[in-house]
C-alpha cells in the first residue's frame, strides 16, 4: 500500500518500505498459519485485514484481526473463525471473503468485524475466494470423497447459487478466477474451464494444458489474455473468448505458490528454485530471469517502480527487484518449440554414432558365431537320427 | 524322446503333432566347437528352450548385426518422436526410451502419449488406438526381418512381407494388451495404491508372458489369429522355460530400469539432446534385441508346442 509492501510473518505482520527494504512498522502476532494479508476501504479509512489465533492448546482459536492502517492501531473487536486458515483474504466493497481448512467460507464487515455470512460446507479452502459482480466464488477441496467443488455464493446473504464438479476431476482445482461473466478455473483432469457466471453449468470453453495446478495458483485474467500456470511450471497463454492455446512456455520448474501476474508487457512468475521469470505476452519468450537461490518465489506484487515477492525458506522474507536501464533484455524460446536444426542434427549425430557403435562390433561378433540355427546339425546327423525324426 | 533340433524353414508352416508333448525334452549333448562365442549355442542339458542368458545374447547378436533392422528401429523411433511432436507432444525425452517397446510396455506409454496430447477423453483415446495400429505395424515388420535373419536365408523383403502377413495378429496382441491394461486400471485403484501396483505389473508381466511368442509365431506359422495366440501361451506354460524370468527381466528393464537413468529423463523439450537420443537408441536396440530373443525361443521350440491344451495329471 503506497510505499510500503506489507507481509505476514510467523509472529509479526511487517510493513516494509519499498525504497529501502527497511522495515516500517510491525504489529505483534500470537502465530498459527501464514496467510495472505489483504488491505481494503472502510470508508475512508484504509483497513489490514490479517489471521491471527488467540489463546493456547485446545482453548486456541483464529480471528480475523483489522488494523486501521491511518493510526495502526487494532480496531476491536476480532472476528472469530471456526477452524484455521491458509487461504489468505480477498477484499471487496468494504467487506473481507475468507475460507478455512473445514469448508466455511466467510463475510467480514470491515468497518465492524462484524460477521456478516458464513457458508458452511465439507471439505477445506485452500486458496482465497474470488469477488466479482455480485459472487463470491470458493474452491473447497474434500480429500475424503476426492472431490473440489467451486461455489458461487451470494455476495450478500452467502447463498449458495450454483454449485459446479467436473466429473472426473478428482480433489484438484486451481484458485478461481472472474470477470465479465466468466469464472475460471483449473481442474486436475489438466483442464482449464471457463464457466458462465450466470449458471455455472454452461461452459464456454475448456482448454488443455500440460499438467495438473497448484490449489493455491490462480490465473491472470484481462479482455485479451488469460495467463494460467500450472503445477510442474508450464505457463500458458490463452484466448479468453476462446480458449485457444496462443503459447506456452514450459519452465522445468514447479510452480507450487506463485500466480501469474502481467506487468506492462510481460508476465511474471516464481519459481521453486528461487527465480522470478518473465515472459513476453504477445511472442511467448523468456525476457528476463533472476538467479536461482534457496527457497521459492511466491505471491508477486507490482508497484511502479519496483516488482515484490514473497520469498520462501530459511530465512524467508520479501525481495524486490528495480528495472535495470543497462540490462538487455532476453528472447529465449520454451524448450518445447521446435528447432529443427537441433533436432534434425542431435538426432543425426546419434543415429550415426549408435549405429556404428551398435554394427560394427556386432557384425564382427556374428561373423564368428554359428547361425541360430545350424545346418551342419542336420547334416553331421547319422541316418539313425533321421530315421528317428 | 529325442528330437533333432531343426533350422526351422522359411515360410513353412510347421507340421502338427500328433499329441501334446510336455515332458521335459532335452537336446541331444553334442561336442562342443572350440572358441568362446560356442557359449551362444545349445548345450547339453538345455530344456528345448533356450537359457535365457543365451536367448538374449542372441537377440543382441541378431539385431546387432543387422544394418536393415537396426535401420528400420532407429528410423522408427526418430519419426515417432516428430510424428508425436508434430501432434502437440512436448516432451519429456524420456519418452524416446520406450518408443520401441514390446507390447504391453509400449500399450502403456502409446496411451499415456495419447492422453498427454489430448486429454482423457474420447479424443485421447482415440489417438492412442491410432499409435495402437502403427505399433502393431512396426513390431510385425520388425519380427519379419528377425525371423529371416534368425532362419539364416531370405531378404529384407521376404522379411517385410512376412511381417506384414502377421499383422492381423501382432494387432490382436496389441489390442488385448490395451484392453487388459484399462480393465487393469478400472479395477485395480480399488485394491489401493500398493497392492494396486502390483496387479498393475502383474497385468504387465501376464500380458507379455502369454503373447510374446505370438508375433514369431504369426510370421513362422501364419495360422489363424486365435490358434496363433493359444500356441503363444501354450509354449509359455511348457515346462521348464523360464519364460516368466524372461518377461520379468524384460518388465523390470524396460520400465524402472531405462527410464530411471534416461538423461533429461523429466525435463519437457522437444529437442532432446545428443546424450538423451543416444540413450533412448540404446534402449530401443535392447527392446528389439528381446523382441529377437522371444523369436529365438518361439523357433527353437515350435515343434514341441502341444496343438491342443493339455490336461496336467494330478498328483
Amino acid at each position: 500500500m503506497g510505499d510500503v509492501a506489507i507481509t505476514v510473518g510467523e509472529r509479526a505482520v511487517y510493513g516494509v518500505e519499498l525504497a529501502t527494504g527497511g522495515q516500517a512498522w510491525q504489529l505483534i502476532r500470537n502465530g498459527g498459519p501464514i496467510s495472505m494479508p489483504a488491505v481494503g476501504l472502510a470508508g475512508d479509512r484504509q483497513i489490514l485485514a490479517f489471521v491471527d489465533t488467540a489463546g493456547t492448546g485446545k482453548e486456541q482459536s483464529t480471528t480475523l484481526v483489522r488494523v486501521d492502517l491511518g493510526t495502526m492501531k487494532e480496531l476491536d473487536p476480532r472476528t472469530p473463525l471456526l477452524a484455521t486458515t491458509h487461504g489468505g483474504i480477498a477484499v471487496d466493497g468494504g467487506n473481507a471473503y475468507l475460507g478455512d481448512d473445514e469448508g466455511n467460507v466467510y463475510a467480514v464487515d470491515l468497518a465492524t468485524g462484524a460477521l456478516r455470512w458464513t457458508a458452511e460446507h465439507s471439505g477445506e479452502v485452500l486458496g482465497a475466494p474470488a469477488v466479482s459482480e455480485g459472487k463470491v466464488y470458493a474452491v473447497v477441496h474434500d480429500p475424503e470423497r476426492s472431490l473440489a467443488s467451486l461455489y458461487a455464493l451470494d455476495v450478500a446473504s452467502g447463498s449458495e447459487m450454483w454449485t459446479y464438479q467436473p466429473k472426473g476431476a478428482g480433489s484438484g482445482m486451481s484458485v478461481p478466477t472472474a470477470m465479465g461473466g466468466m469464472v475460471v478455473v483449473g481442474t486436475s483432469d489438466r483442464l482449464v474451464h471457463a464457466l458462465s457466471a450466470a449458471d455455472g453449468k454452461t461452459e464456454r470453453w475448456r482448454s488443455l494444458v500440460l499438467s495438473a495446478f497448484s490449489p493455491v495458483s490462480s490465473s491472470a485474467l484481462s479482455s485479451d489474455a488469460l495467463l494460467v500456470s500450472d503445477y510442474p511450471g508450464g505457463l500458458y497463454r490463452l484466448d479468453p473468448g476462446t480458449g485457444a492455446r496462443l503459447w506456452d512456455y514450459q519452465l522445468n520448474e514447479l510452480v507450487p505458490r506463485s500466480s501469474p501476474v502481467v506487468s506492462g508487457t510481460a508476465v511474471l512468475l516464481g519459481l521453486n528454485d528461487g527465480r522470478l521469470v518473465a515472459i513476453d505476452l504477445d511472442s511467448g519468450l523468456l525476457v528476463w530471469q533472476g538467479e536461482k537461490s534457496p527457497g521459492l518465489i511466491g505471491a508477486i506484487a507490482v508497484s511502479p517502480e519496483l516488482v515484490i515477492a514473497v520469498k520462501g525458506g530459511m530465512p524467508g522474507g520479501l525481495v524486490a527487484w528495480e528495472h535495470d536501464p543497462t540490462g538487455k533484455l532476453l528472447a529465449v524460446p520454451s524448450p518445447t518449440v521446435v528447432d529443427p536444426a537441433t533436432l534434425l542434427g542431435n538426432a543425426a549425430i546419434a543415429v550415426v554414432a549408435t549405429f556404428i557403435v551398435l554394427f560394427v562390433p556386432f557384425r564382427l561378433l556374428a561373423s564368428r558365431v554359428r547361425p541360430a540355427f545350424d545346418d551342419t546339425e542336420e547334416d553331421d546327423a547319422g541316418p539313425e537320427e533321421e530315421e528317428e525324426e | 524322446m529325442s528330437k533333432k533340433r531343426r533350422k526351422p524353414r522359411s515360410g513353412k508352416r510347421a507340421a502338427p503333432r500328433p499329441q501334446a508333448v510336455l515332458e521335459e525334452v532335452e537336446a541331444p549333448a553334442r561336442p562342443a566347437p572350440p572358441g568362446f562365442f560356442n557359449w551362444l549355442m545349445p548345450r547339453a542339458g538345455d530344456t528345448v528352450f533356450p537359457s535365457v542368458s543365451r536367448s538374449v545374447a542372441r537377440g543382441l547378436l541378431v539385431v546387432g548385426s543387422s544394418a536393415v533392422i537396426l535401420g528400420v528401429t532407429f528410423g522408427f523411433v526418430f519419426l515417432a518422436w516428430v510424428g508425436l511432436v508434430a501432434l502437440g507432444f512436448e516432451g519429456p525425452p524420456g519418452r524416446i526410451v520406450d518408443l520401441a517397446a514390446l507390447p504391453p510396455v509400449s500399450t502403456y506409454f502409446d496411451a499415456l502419449n495419447g492422453v498427454g496430447i489430448y486429454g482423457y477423453g474420447l479424443a485421447g483415446m482415440l489417438v492412442s488406438m491410432g499409435f495402437l495400429l502403427l505399433r502393431a505395424l512396426v513390431v510385425a515388420v520388425v519380427t519379419g526381418l528377425i525371423v529371416v535373419r534368425l532362419e539364416g536365408e531370405g531378404t529384407a523383403l521376404e522379411g517385410l512381407l512376412r511381417g506384414l502377413r502377421a499383422y492381423p495378429t501382432v494387432l490382436t496382441v496389441n489390442v488385448i494388451a490395451m484392453v487388459s491394461m484399462l480393465a487393469g486400471s478400472t479395477v485395480l485403484p480399488f485394491l489401493g495404491a500398493g497392492i494396486g501396483f502390483l496387479g498393475y505389473v502383474a497385468v504387465l508381466v501376464a500380458v507379455l508372458f502369454f503373447l510374446a511368442f505370438a508375433p514369431a509365431a504369426a510370421v513362422r506359422e501364419e495360422r489363424p489369429v486365435v490358434e496363433t495366440l493359444r500356441r503363444s501361451g501354450r509354449a509359455a506354460l511348457m515346462p521348464r522355460s523360464r519364460h516368466i524370468l524372461m518377461c520379468l527381466l524384460y518388465i523390470f528393464l524396460a520400465l524402472p530400469m531405462l527410464l530411471a537413468f534416461a538423461p533429461e529423463g523429466n525435463f519437457l523439450t522437444v529437442n532432446p539432446s545428443i546424450r538423451a537420443w543416444v540413450y533412448g537408441l540404446c534402449a530401443s536396440f535392447i527392446h528389439v534385441a528381446f523382441l529377437a530373443a522371444f523369436s529365438y525361443r518361439w523357433m527353437a521350440v515350435e515343434d514341441e508346442v502341444p496343438e491342443r491344451p493339455v490336461k496336467r495329471a494330478r498328483r
